[in-house]
């Protein structure tokens, strides 16, 4: 019943990897090599980038025939790329820090969203604006994110006790329920659900106070960056095409995630609007400037230093824009 | 007609809630489900299909895997007690953990869901399979033996015939835990499925979606529940009462003797446990990163230096969780014990009720989950009732059984002493239960530990569920392996404590009943 | 089966207990089921075997069949053990209940024996047991269907499809009503009277013993011992005889021995 990743891997180095040729993939006839992209959620316009890489065969004009590998609430995302059954994955840069701290031996390659899309939801009756307003509020959360509120807070200089968390599931009903008065949680899902379903909300991106978090980024093992360095630069050469697509066309990249993907459940409407909303967090001046998934010194400061909050101590070697460099030089 | 009236009241209950409710995105009624399932018939189609065909796999492969072992047990009657106890262990492996681990082994596709649902069998059916592969008198053995047949030939000409009633009870019960395994398989990163739909339902407050899947899984469940028991009460009008009997063994005459033979048993199961894992994790190849090996585990908990820090935060998260499990599982217990005496002290209300009770038994707890912490909240009391509601049903209905077993003539004597409902009812109905109640009170631990972890995990955000999840999320795989370890160990012990209970008693109030072959 | 076995299936074995005891359990709960006991079955003659309940009885056939093992003592069929007549085939039972699978007609019932005993398939012989045990039109009847008294014959045919050479019948009449056991008394005896076999019959029936035997082994209370040892003075087939003065005389005397081994202590 068990695949082995590891053997596989070794397979390859011993013979295999010069050609660039993934055993998986040598199929008969076909000179395309297969790697897996492991994404970090279900299928969305979240990943709506990858989905036009995809169908405009951005990946296979390099010779890479790419499976792209949904996460749910109980997939792993991580180990699947530590493990090499994943070529790449998406994590965030407090996920990943985690996981380097657990000992995997991971790079971020290039960042899809520049803002972190943590954001506090609330009703306009009784609205939060700024972190000041969260005292006296309770507020519905994962525990497991309790260290974010934490830090936003120390950020802000507000006190964290005057907060009452509320564990809920990741849901808007308790907050339209009237359960808790605010939501910890992404821009991009639940305010975009509320306002579907004609519930105006008031949104606060943590982003815009100092919550400096990396997310969407892409990562691979520094093993992968040495000896699968070619199909990791194909890539992310089809991503920074495909995000480009997107950022051109939001509404064609709903479109093109609701067809691809007939079977998730996608409403097309939700879809356009989470796509819009997506567009502020992925680009950025920095990204004007150089170009899809970019970061610069500055951000990674911040990064380090608002992970540092979190628990999580990294430095600047975790970022590693080789790649990208070489696919802008070019 | 009474059951269509019980469901009649039930759907109009549903729509007056959901009337009352409108407007908080709680509830949908099921007018609205109604609705919603014609308008999207297609999409739910497909996603039925390919859960429906998961958990079909899963089936067919847990049965299988049940039967190779109820088998070997047979086979190998020396060997029952060890596989008997790790059979179980594996069983009590909480899916929160076991989800992801065989996402990465597996990698994409329908891998995990498939096993899951395989586990979510194979256990219920191994039981009653291990029973009725003896269900058979001593003299149809003789006969085999009398032409100098071995066991094999025994095995193929009657074990395997005489075991079928068993056997179809337990694929009765085996059918909705298939489906609520693929279903939670689905939520490891799967591409389709009512899992997949359900997560994207709940997360876009999507409540017509929501009830639309909840009800079909529910309805799906008892579906296969009641035309697996409609097929089965047709094949087998002799339906065995009880399926899910403890495995009996002699009774040794020195309770010492008795005692150490259970630590025995109990140490080797450990051992064999251990090396399972470990042989999963090298024959498997499975990284180091995530895929931790016994050794790191002990190294972790136990001689590391903040080994300290580790045990405290498990031993915090496992008294969060027992707090909820223990009074969850005493309320279940009690309620469907209560309530099965009620009914049997006033059997009209029993006719009605027992049908239901039996079809509510088959919907799974991810669906009543989110359901009851909506009607309860977050806090112990929503939690603790999603764990009595687990128990709840099919301790009510084993208990019920069983106090069907009362001997006619020991009724009929009870009767010509003009004796009341109640006498009889303590007399002769309750001890005629109790193999019944303790072989569902056996099974209820597990079960119990199934509905903590995965309310922990999807609602309360505290105890070992919750420490699961958090822990896989950020890559802290000790973490994760040492709590899985534990609930498996508190679900065994748990096993093991109501088992020791169950011999004393039943030896002493149901001699008679002692169970088994 | 080797050329020697050839030759030999068609003759009725002798059987040799030897100094053969039983006993059941250890320590102060062990019951002595048989006490050691001496005894020849001569080729092809039956033997009866009566007694009080609990006294053994069906243990020592049970030790012939080699279905338990004795505490001492030793089963000789032909010079080797049980073992090998049951392999051969060449041995059949007849339990205290008929022991047919209820899952299976009456016709695959008596056929299963064949099967057992690895032997060919063979449904004319089928078909002409049930016939001769009086079932006929009930082949494909499941045991549920029929009476007790049809499916004890039905357990005779059974031990009958496979040409036995060794037949032991363990109270098989024992649970039917009084008139349907005379009835197979007389129909069935002919059945294996016809064919060579050495026969063990286990009864509480003085009556039935004394009709289908040769000779009638009286045994004691448990612990059971053989107390006596009677001869029939009568030819087979002898159910129309069962009037003459001889068989009273032997009743009688079966009788007698019975009452007296009650009476000890």
């Amino acid at each position: 019943m068990t695949i082995s990743p590891i053997s596989r891997r070794h397979l390859l180095q011993a013979g295999l990897a010069g050609a660039g040729l993934s055993l998986l993939g040598a199929r008969p006839g076909r000179a395309a090599s297969a790697v897996n992209f492991q994404l970090s959620w279900l299928h969305s316009v979240q990943f709506g980038g990858s989905y036009i890489a995809q169908s405009k065969g951005y990946w296979a004009d390099q010779g890479l025939e790419v499976t792209l590998s949904p996460g749910g609430p109980n997939a792993p995302v991580e180990p699947p790329v530590v493990a090499g059954t994943a070529l790449m994955g998406i994590s965030a840069a407090d996920y990943t820090a985690a996981a380097v701290a657990n000992g995997a031996p991971f790079k971020i390659l290039a960042v899809a969203m520049q803002n972190n899309p943590f954001t506090i939801a609330s009703l306009p009756g009784n609205p939060v604006h700024e972190p000041k307003d969260l005292m006296g509020k309770k507020i519905g959360m994962a525990t497991a994110n309790t260290p974010v509120l934490q830090a936003l807070c120390e950020i802000n200089g507000v006190d964290m006790s005057a907060i009452e968390i509320v564990p809920t599931q990741y849901d808007a009903a308790p907050l339209v329920a009237g359960q808790v008065d605010c939501l910890l949680c992404w821009l991009t899902d639940l305010p975009v659900a509320m306002t579907m379903q004609g519930i105006d909300n008031v949104t606060m991106l943590m982003a815009d106070f100092g919550y400096a978090v990396h997310s969407q980024t892409y990562i691979a093992t520094e093993d992968s960056l040495k000896n699968r360095r070619a199909e990791l630069l194909a890539l992310l050469k089809g991503e920074v095409a495909g995000w480009r697509d997107y950022k051109a066309d939001t509404d064609a990249a709903a479109a093109l995630t609701v067809e691809m993907f007939p079977d998730a459940g996608l409403d097309l409407a939700t879809q356009k609007l989470q796509a819009e909303r997506q567009i502020p967090l992925m680009f950025s001046d920095l990204t004007e400037a150089h170009g899809f998934g970019w970061w610069s010194e500055d951000t990674v400061a911040a990064n380090i230093e608002t992970l540092g909050l979190l628990g999580r101590k990294v430095s600047a070697d975790l970022w590693d824009r080789s790649l990208l460099e070489e696919i802008y030089s070019s | 007609m009474r059951h269509l009236l019980g469901a009649l009241a039930i759907l109009m209950l549903w729509q007056g809630a959901a009337l009352l409710l409108e407007g908080r995105f709680l509830l949908a009624g099921p007018w609205d489900v109604a609705r919603y399932m014609a308008e999207h018939a297609g999409l739910l189609g497909r996603a039925l299909r390919i859960t429906l065909l998961e958990a079909f796999l899963g089936f067919v492969i847990g049965n299988g895997a049940a039967l190779i072992l109820a088998v070997t047990v047979i086979l190998l009657p020396r060997l029952q007690a060890l596989i008997g106890a790790v059979a179980l262990l594996v069983f009590c492996l909480p899916l929160v953990a076991t989800g992801p681990i065989l996402r990465v082994l597996w990698g994409p596709g329908i891998g995990p869901q498939v096993t899951l649902a395989a586990l979510a069998v194979y256990y219920t059916s191994f039981l009653p399979l291990v029973v009725g592969l003896r269900a058979a008198p001593a003299s149809w053995f003789d006969l085999v033996e009398s032409y100098g047949r071995g066991p094999f030939t025994a095995l193929v000409i009657i074990r395997l015939r005489a075991c079928l009633p068993y056997f179809f009870a337990g694929l009765q019960i085996a059918a909705p835990a298939a489906f609520l395994g693929a279903m939670v398989g689905e939520f490891t990163g799967a591409e389709r499925g009512m899992g997949v739909l359900a997560i994207r339902a709940m997360r876009a407050l999507d409540v017509e979606a929501t009830w639309a899947l909840a009800s079909l899984a529910a309805g799906v469940s008892i579906l296969f529940y009641s035309a697996l028991g409609a097929v089965g009460h047709r094949l087998f009008p002799d339906r065995p009462a009880l399926i899910l009997s403890a495995q009996s063994s002699a009774q040794p005459d020195n309770w010492v003797l008795g005692m150490l033979r259970a630590v025995a048993l109990g140490l080797a199961s450990l051992i064999t446990m251990l090396l399972l894992w470990w042989a999963m994790m090298e024959l498997g190849d499975v990284n180091r990163f995530f895929g931790k090996r016994p050794a790191d585990i002990w190294h972790f908990l136990v001689t590391a230096p903040e080994a300290a820090a580790h045990r405290a935060t498990l031993w915090q998260a496992a008294q969060d969780t027992l707090r909820y499990t223990l009074p969850g599982y005493g309320m279940g217990l009690a309620l469907g014990l209560g309530l099965a005496a009620i009914f049997t002290l006033f059997p009209t209300i029993a006719a009605g009720v027992l049908p239901l009770a039996i079809a509510l038994r088959a919907i799974p707890i991810v669906t009543t989950a989110p359901l009851i912490v909506l009607a309860l909240g977050r806090g112990a009391t929503g939690t603790i009732t999603i764990v009595a509601v687990m128990i709840f049903f099919p301790t009510l209905v084993a208990a019920l059984q069983g106090m069907r077993q009362a001997p006619g003539q020991v009724l009929d004597l009870f009767d010509s002493y003009g004796a009341s409902r109640f006498t009889r009812l303590i007399l002769a109905q309750i001890p005629a239960m109790l193999p019944a109640f303790f072989a569902a009170a056996r099974m209820a631990v597990p079960a119990a530990i199934l509905a903590v972890t995965v309310a922990e995990w999807l609602a309360t955000g505290s105890g070992l569920g919750n420490l699961m999840a958090l822990t896989a999320s950020t890559s802290d795989y000790n973490m994760l392996w040492s709590s899985t370890a534990l609930v498996t160990l508190l679900a065994g012990l748990g096993y093991a404590l109501v088992a020791m209970v169950e011999k004393r008693v039943l030896a002493e109030m149901a001699p008679e009943q002692g169970i088994g072959p | 089966m080797s050329p020697r076995d050839m030759t030999e299936a068609s003759a009725p074995p002798e059987v040799i207990c030897r100094d053969l005891s039983m006993r059941f359990g250890r320590g102060k709960t062990a019951v002595q089921a048989l006490q050691p006991t001496d005894l020849t079955l001569a080729p092809g003659s039956m033997t009866a075997l009566v007694g009080p309940s609990g006294c053994g009885k069906s243990t020592l056939l049970r030790l012939i069949a080699g279905l338990e093992h004795p505490s001492s003592g030793q089963v000789e069929i032909d010079g080797d053990s049980p073992r090998r007549i049951r392999r051969a085939g060449q041995l059949a039972v007849a339990f205290q209940d008929p022991s047919l699978l209820p899952w299976r007609s009456l016709r695959s019932n008596v056929a299963l024996a064949r099967h057992l005993a690895r032997l060919p398939k063979d449904r004319e012989k089928v078909a002409d047991l049930i016939a001769k045990v009086g079932l006929a039109g009930f082949e494909r009847h499941r045991p549920a269907a029929l009476s007790g008294g049809m499916r004890q014959r039905a357990a005779i045919a059974r031990c009958l499809a496979t040409d036995p050479r060794l037949l032991l019948l363990d109270e098989p009449f024992g649970a039917v009503d009084e008139l349907t056991r005379r009835r197979l008394n007389i129909d069935l005896p002919k059945l294996w009277q016809a064919r060579g076999v050495t026969g063990l019959l286990v009864t509480h029936s003085v009556h039935e013993a004394v009709l289908l035997a040769d000779r009638v082994l009286v045994m004691s209370p448990r612990p059971g011992e053989i107390i006596a040892d009677i001869p029939v003075p009568l030819g087979r087939l002898r159910n129309a005889r069962t009037s003459l003065p001889e068989f009273a005389q032997t009743v009688a005397q079966v009788n007698a021995h019975l009452s007296q081994s009650a009476a000890l202590p």
